[in-house]
């Protein structure tokens, strides 16, 4: 299973780093967006625990604490993923802006204008 | 005074809260606001004084135990950042308050500058490596907000640069933390601390630590990673210019320094060399970039990454003597460089140009605002009795002494070629003729700019006395033992 | 882009979703749940009548304070941290036993307070974020002069 994840993690950087290198701003935003996702799945798999369980602790149940995935790294990523939730919206809030002001997303003619 | 420590936290977060609900009311939200740092500073004083006795500070937030919950912790590098951060952009409200004409979206600049002096003294104070990417977060998240301040086309582009640059550098810090995570199973820094010196030095470790070395390094600008730096001081407005180069900037060097000297500080031993190369490519791009400017601001600008560069030198060396050279010029650097910038927007104010060519005469067009930059070019190009000349001077000092002949000669090389620019562009500001008349500007600027500009003097003078906390705070840092066994006793 | 099966659905989703989100608000706090995820619910129900109606019909229904919801929202959980302070350090949560009648025993925590703040905090900012993607042409033309 963690050759899925690495996997998984590879390809989203990969994806990312594709699209951050065009030239309109909403792809940039969007490869952005995977390269953080990259991240993200890289702190869960740090918590790894072979074959744990859920970290959500019933009443009743026997099972093992040191079979548990641990919970701190997904406590870490669910602050990440929330912060990175907010800088992809400021992105793009400044893309749309930059759009309005001269019709295009393209971030050449954006210095093409500027001279 | 334990229980005070979230307070640096909490004030600027009620704050920015409160004045965001006040937002119809310019003059509640101004008074409220300047009340709130005023408080602060007080409190960045008693924390300062109460760690100066070598004693240190935690706070457990929600109580968890040790090495699972977030921890604030102060001691004496803390507490000189916190009162430097609550001086400078304190001073820099005050500033804008004048620079700002009327309805120009103060509405948003009270709330967002309050976050991002919470971000920044929640860098300064936590105790977590997870939670000094939050606090980055949250201090990066006001400023990528503040520079696109006008919602200009400059400036639009100019944050979007910036937030994409730092969205790197924060994947990266995630990146870097899962390493750490999967190695130590920690991240508190303490804890961190030992269980990185039981691994013992491993590839991946060296891997990790340079990882977070480049993030820090984007934001304190050292060379690879500095393009961001000068656009982002010329375009924004430029009391956020004055926080970016005085506080901003300092939170990477102040991270870089507690990863030398507490997280990892074997590994950094080894990347050494590499600290070593940017500090001074650093310094060299700085000092050169400065030469074909045409804009204060932009040279001010590279000025500051030259100056950065100094301080890196100083933490490079890895040595007492080097960050107690390193913790003296960051004090220094950071008042006086926040001064002058504001001084370069008091000019602005004054005559409607930062452009060297256009400006001209400003000695007698405005006596103070240029006796304000003169006195911080003096001091920026190290004439003896300003505190410009000490702070470079102890620097060689360490660098000669550690017998780094070869690296310390390139600095003071380098520091001839800050006195040339130094000059000329006073000279070009200063003197002669040209420009248009000089308008007025709010008693409150020139205040703001005075009592920056005066720490070049005051610490000047008083140089025993700063050195001398210099060294108290370099030698509680580089001994990571005090720390951790402090925690341990604390907790 | 109009689809009357969408517009006929949505607004009996909202309910759905509200309750749903009401439901992961009170739910979690020994099991999964709390107020991130319960605001991001309520968020995707509202967000889904943006999406079968218009903008301008949505802003038209629920013309309602966002920034209000976040900043309260802030100001509430920010509280509730300092309150800890009382038993022993920022952010320190309480447990309380109540026994209202009728209901029997019920457990409450100074954290399920924190966690409403939250809600309020994801609801105000996730509807603040998409109203302000969702502003007609003209109307931002009017505010940004300056520079």
């Amino acid at each position: 299973m963690i050759w899925l994840l690495s996997i998984t993690i590879g390809f989203l950087v990969a994806t990312g780093a594709y699209l951050v290198m065009q030239r309109r701003l909403l792809q940039v935003i969007l490869g952005f967006s995977l390269m953080s996702h990259a991240a993200n799945v890289m702190i869960v798999s740090s918590g790894w625990v072979g074959d744990g369980f859920t970290p959500i602790v019933r009443k009743y149940s026997d099972v093992d604490p040191a079979s548990y995935v641990d919970p701190l790294p997904q406590a870490m990523v669910l602050t990440a993923i929330v912060i990175s939730f907010a800088v992809t919206a400021f992105l793009l809030v400044l893309a749309l802006n930059v759009y309005k002001r001269i019709e295009t997303d393209d971030m050449d003619q954006v210095r093409r204008l500027k001279g | 005074m334990n229980a005070m420590l979230p307070v640096p936290v909490i004030l600027p977060l009620f704050t920015g809260i409160i004045v965001f609900l006040f937002r119809r009311s310019q003059r509640w939200q101004e008074r409220i606001s300047l009340f709130s740092l005023a408080v602060n500073l007080a409190v960045a004083l008693s924390l300062l004084n109460a760690t100066a006795g070598g004693e240190m500070f935690f706070h457990r937030m929600g109580l968890w135990p040790f090495p699972y919950g977030i921890i604030l912790a102060a001691d004496r590098l803390t507490g000189t950042m916190l009162t430097l951060a609550a001086a400078i952009v304190g001073a820099c409200v005050v500033f804008a308050e004048g620079y700002l004409s009327k309805n120009e979206r103060r509405e948003v600049f009270h709330p967002l500058i309050h976050f991002q002096l919470m971000g920044i003294q929640g860098a300064f104070l936590t105790g977590d490596l997870f939670n000094l990417f939050v606090f980055f977060e949250v201090m990066l998240m006001s400023t990528y907000a503040l520079l696109s301040f006008y919602y200009n086309l400059d400036q639009l582009e100019m944050s979007f640069k910036y937030t994409c640059l730092n969205l790197i550098a924060s994947t990266l810090f995630l990146v870097g933390v899962s390493f750490v995570y999967a190695q130590a199973g920690t991240v508190n820094m303490a804890d961190l601390s030992v269980k990185i010196r039981e691994l013992g030095p491993n590839p991946l470790m060296l891997l990790t630590a340079f990882v977070f070395l480049f993030v820090f390094a984007m934001k304190a600008a050292l060379f690879p990673m500095h393009l961001w730096l000068p656009s982002a001081h010329s375009i924004s407005p430029t009391h956020l210019g004055a926080i970016l180069a005085g506080v901003l900037v300092k939170v990477g060097i102040y991270a870089i320094i507690r990863c030398a000297t507490l997280i990892f500080p074997q590994p950094f031993e080894s990347l050494q060399p590499v600290l070593t190369v940017m500090a001074l490519t650093t310094i060299v791009w700085g000092a050169l970039g400065t030469l074909p400017q045409q804009s204060l601001k932009r040279i001010l600008a590279y000025s500051t990454i030259n100056q950065l560069g100094y301080i890196a030198f100083g933490i490079s060396l890895l040595s007492p003597l080097g960050m107690t050279a390193a913790v003296f010029y960051i004090v220094s650097h950071a008042l006086l460089k926040s001064s002058m910038l504001l001084g370069a927007g008091l000019t602005q104010k004054l005559t409607g140009t930062v452009n060297l060519d256009e400006m001209g005469g400003m000695m007698q067009k405005a006596p103070f605002a240029s006796t304000f930059l003169l006195v911080g070019f003096m001091s920026l190009s190290g004439i003896p009795p300003l505190n410009g000349f000490f702070s470079k001077f102890f620097l060689l000092q360490a660098g000669f002494t550690q017998g780094a002949y070869l690296v310390t000669g390139l600095v003071v090389l380098m520091s001839l070629v800050s006195l040339y620019y130094n000059f000329t562009t006073y000279q070009r500001m200063a003197w002669g003729t040209g420009g248009g008349e000089a308008g007025t500007a709010p008693v409150s600027m020139y205040a703001s700019v005075g009592f920056l500009a005066s720490f070049a003097v005051i610490f000047g003078l008083g140089v025993p006395w700063v050195y001398e906390w210099s060294q108290l705070v370099a030698a509680q840092i580089t001994r990571p033992e005090l720390y951790i066994a402090a925690m341990r006793n604390a907790l | 882009m109009r689809s009357v099966i969408l517009q006929t659905v949505a607004p009996i989703v909202l309910h759905l979703t509200l309750i749903f989100s009401m439901f992961l608000l009170l739910y979690g706090h020994h099991q999964p749940g709390g107020g991130f995820i319960a605001g991001l619910m309520t968020a995707v129900g509202l967000v889904l009548q943006w999406v079968a109606f218009d903008a301008e019909e949505g802003e038209r229904r629920f013309h309602w304070p966002w920034e209000k919801f976040y900043a309260y929202g802030l100001g509430l959980s920010a509280l509730v941290g300092v309150l800890g302070l009382l038993s022993g350090a920022y952010l320190k949560s309480s447990r309380f036993e109540l026994h209202p009648p009728l209901i029997g025993e019920v457990e409450v925590f100074t954290a399920f307070l924190f966690d409403v703040g939250v809600y309020g905090v994801v609801v105000g900012v996730t509807m603040a974020i998409l109203v302000n993607l969702c502003i007609p042409e003209e109307k931002p033309e009017k505010e940004s002069v300056q520079g």
